[in-house]
């Protein structure tokens, strides 16, 4: 459904919004947006919108959206678009450095006696200051 | 007069306890009954004549959103911004 909207669609145009009068209708994929991030994203314009999330979670999600004023549902869309954007960069940041924060929380929480508990691998990150894990060891963490 | 909306939400979306949590919060507007068929939730919202329903529903449903949140992603404390 969203391959053949995005097939049609042309430059500069936004393919995944459906305007209905004062409501605004987003399909979003969640191969690419996490479900916490649609929430997140919702919930930071929830004090301009009302937000109804509905669809399959594996397939496709639909995010409509209604201003609570006499906001335009199109400005809407795009603000929540935006947001999503926002959002999945930070989970991604957050998802990158999640093991080194968790090292670093340790290590300042810890004595230094139990320093053999934290992976030396990590800990000679943190002292590189390498503080990015690559793609297969986010994945790993994602499994943890 | 009490006039009663009718809402329908995915439990792929909303948990039972948000919705729970969420008619607590709206006790002293409206009252909630909460059904179930196959993986809706059907809920019936009964309100005051004189409150705007279309305003209680959409904040009733936000309320459900915000709470299911938590219950998907809990804040770690630090993280830059706790309350997203």
């Amino acid at each position: 459904m969203i391959l053949s909207k995005v097939k049609k669609m042309k430059i500069g145009q936004l393919g995944n919004i459906d305007i209905n009068g004062k409501s605004a209708l987003i399909s979003v994929n969640p191969k690419i947006y996490t479900l916490s991030a649609i929430f997140s994203a919702a919930q930071t314009l929830s004090d301009e919108a009302y937000f109804i999330i509905d669809g399959n979670p594996s397939e496709e999600i639909f995010v409509e959206i209604r201003g609570k004023k006499e906001e335009d549902a199109t400005s809407l869309a795009y603000k929540f678009n935006e947001e999503l954007v926002n959002h999945i960069v930070y989970e991604q940041r957050d998802m990158q450095t999640k093991k080194i924060k968790k090292m670093i929380m340790q290590k300042m929480l810890m004595p230094e006696k139990y320093d053999h508990y934290i992976d030396k691998a990590i800990l000679e990150k943190i002292t590189k200051n390498e503080c990015e894990l690559k793609d297969d060891e986010i994945d790993k963490i994602r499994l943890e | 007069m009490m006039k009663s909306i009718k809402l329908d939400l995915n439990k792929q979306f909303y948990t039972r306890e948000s919705i729970t949590e969420a008619a607590k919060a709206f006790e002293k507007m409206i009252d909630v009954m909460i059904s179930e068929e196959g993986n809706r939730y059907k809920l019936s919202l009964d309100v005051f004549e004189n409150i705007d329903a279309d305003e209680v529903k959409g904040e009733f449903v936000n309320y459900c959103m915000i709470f299911s949140k938590r219950k998907i992603k809990p804040h770690l404390f630090w993280t830059y911004n706790y309350e997203l």
